[in-house]
């Protein structure tokens, strides 16, 4: 593949042709990818050459099916984060389907009980492939509130399905899922993310008695 | 009618079943005896000036470190540890248990709290599903958390816990649990993140 060369909004006009209305080729537009050259190169006005695998990762970055799936507190700022005000659809990831079987993502929001987890192990067996999971707020990551005294609770969802993007808070506010949605994008774009730990995290966590 | 004149006149009727009246809290208490739960439930329900008709909430206390009124020093209980592991307390709870019955009456807009202690070692008491339904969900939760066997209840099981569940979570010697089944429950996890 030759040397991307940097292109601007018109790739978008060229990829979908001048057929298609406007609402469709904003949806296709390549501008939310950050640049169509990173993906693939236009030849000519209505040719595109590019990897089979990086437009199926772009499709399927564009169109996260979550899965309709709530534990505890956590769940009201999803439902909160896929309704009107912070409309998680603008990235793509607003179908909430019914069924593990057409669901890509696993929000983990809540607590992860003893009774529970079983269930979500399941849930997750059942996802088609590719699957991600995203672990939404303390209780998933590792027990949250519950560590010390909670009997029930498993200390962090990694322990039963492998995590993708960890989103912390008690609870994660909706930009904060909608963050980790972003970097759940990157992950599948194969980049890294765009969040890098600055120092004081370390020199912070560092001061914490044990 | 007040909580005095509602012991007085419960002690005029059981006698020897009301153990004593605590009148120095907000919520005055009247105290009884396991076996003439039912009776007491009965007679509170269904005498006229009393007309108890609304269980409002029916819960379990682990006196286990407290004295008779309640106060007492905290009692070291078991935990899971910082690093993950559990941290067992060798120290097997002698205290008694209770149940503390909440009522209130529609009629005359009046409430008691009626107190009723168990031994440890049986923790046994009589039903008072057959008077107010809803103490029949209120039982088995507090069997399912602390184990009190509530004679006559026609489905004492397990409410919220799974049913091969090991022991009862909300006594203060409560061994805390590594698994349960194929789920890890101790903080292996953040041990291992740690590590790495
Ligand atoms: S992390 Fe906080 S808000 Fe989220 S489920 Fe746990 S306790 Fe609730």
């Amino acid at each position: 593949m030759s040397e991307p060369k940097q292109t601007g909004p018109e790739v978008a006009f060229n990829v979908v042709g001048d057929q298609i209305a406007d609402d469709r080729e904003q949806m296709l537009d390549f501008r939310i990818d950050e640049d169509l050259a990173k993906v693939a190169t236009p030849r000519s006005d209505h040719v595109i050459v590019a990897r089979v695998e990086d437009l199926f990762r772009w499709a399927q970055l564009s169109s996260i099916w979550p899965m309709t799936f709530g534990l505890a507190c956590c769940a009201i700022e999803m439902m909160s984060a896929a309704g009107t005000r912070y409309d998680m659809d603008r990235f793509g990831a607003g179908a909430m389907r019914g069924t593990p079987r057409q669901a890509d993502l696993m929000i983990v929001s809540g607590t992860v009980t003893a009774k529970m987890a079983t269930r979500i192990k399941r849930l997750y067996d059942q996802m088609p492939d590719p699957k991600w999971v995203i672990a939404m707020g303390s209780c998933a990551i590792g027990g949250g509130p519950y560590f010390k005294y909670g009997y029930h609770v498993v200390k962090g969802v990694d322990m039963m399905v492998p995590v993708d993007v960890y989103v912390p808070g008690c609870p994660p506010r909706p930009e904060v899922l909608l963050d980790g949605l972003m970097r759940l994008q990157d992950k599948i774009r194969g980049k890294r993310g765009k969040w890098r730990k600055p120092k004081w995290v370390d020199e912070y966590i560092n001061t914490i008695p044990r | 009618m007040t909580e005095q004149e509602i012991y007085q006149r419960l002690q005029a009727r059981f006698d020897d079943s009301i153990l004593g009246f605590e009148s120095d809290i907000p919520q005055p208490v009247v105290s009884c005896t396991p076996e003439a739960v039912g009776d007491i439930a009965k007679y509170l329900r269904d005498d006229p000036a009393l007309s108890f008709d609304r269980l409002l909430c029916l819960s379990g206390v682990d006196y286990e470190g407290l004295d008779e009124k309640g106060k007492g020093k905290h009692r070291e209980i078991n935990r899971y540890e910082e690093d993950g592991t559990v941290n067992p307390v060798e120290d097997p709870g002698t205290g008694d248990l209770a149940v503390v019955y909440h009522l209130e009456s529609f009629k005359h807009h009046h409430r008691l709290c009626l107190s009723v202690r168990v031994p440890r070692e049986t923790p046994k008491i009589a039903s008072v599903g057959h008077v107010w339904i809803t103490a029949q969900y209120g039982e088995r939760e507090t069997y399912d958390f602390f184990g009190i066997e509530f004679e006559g209840n026609p489905d004492l099981r397990r409410l919220f816990l799974p049913e091969d569940w090991v022991g009862w979570p909300l006594r203060k010697d409560y061994e805390m649990p590594v698994r349960y089944n194929d789920v890890p429950l101790e903080g292996l996890g953040l041990a291992v993140r740690d590590e790495q």
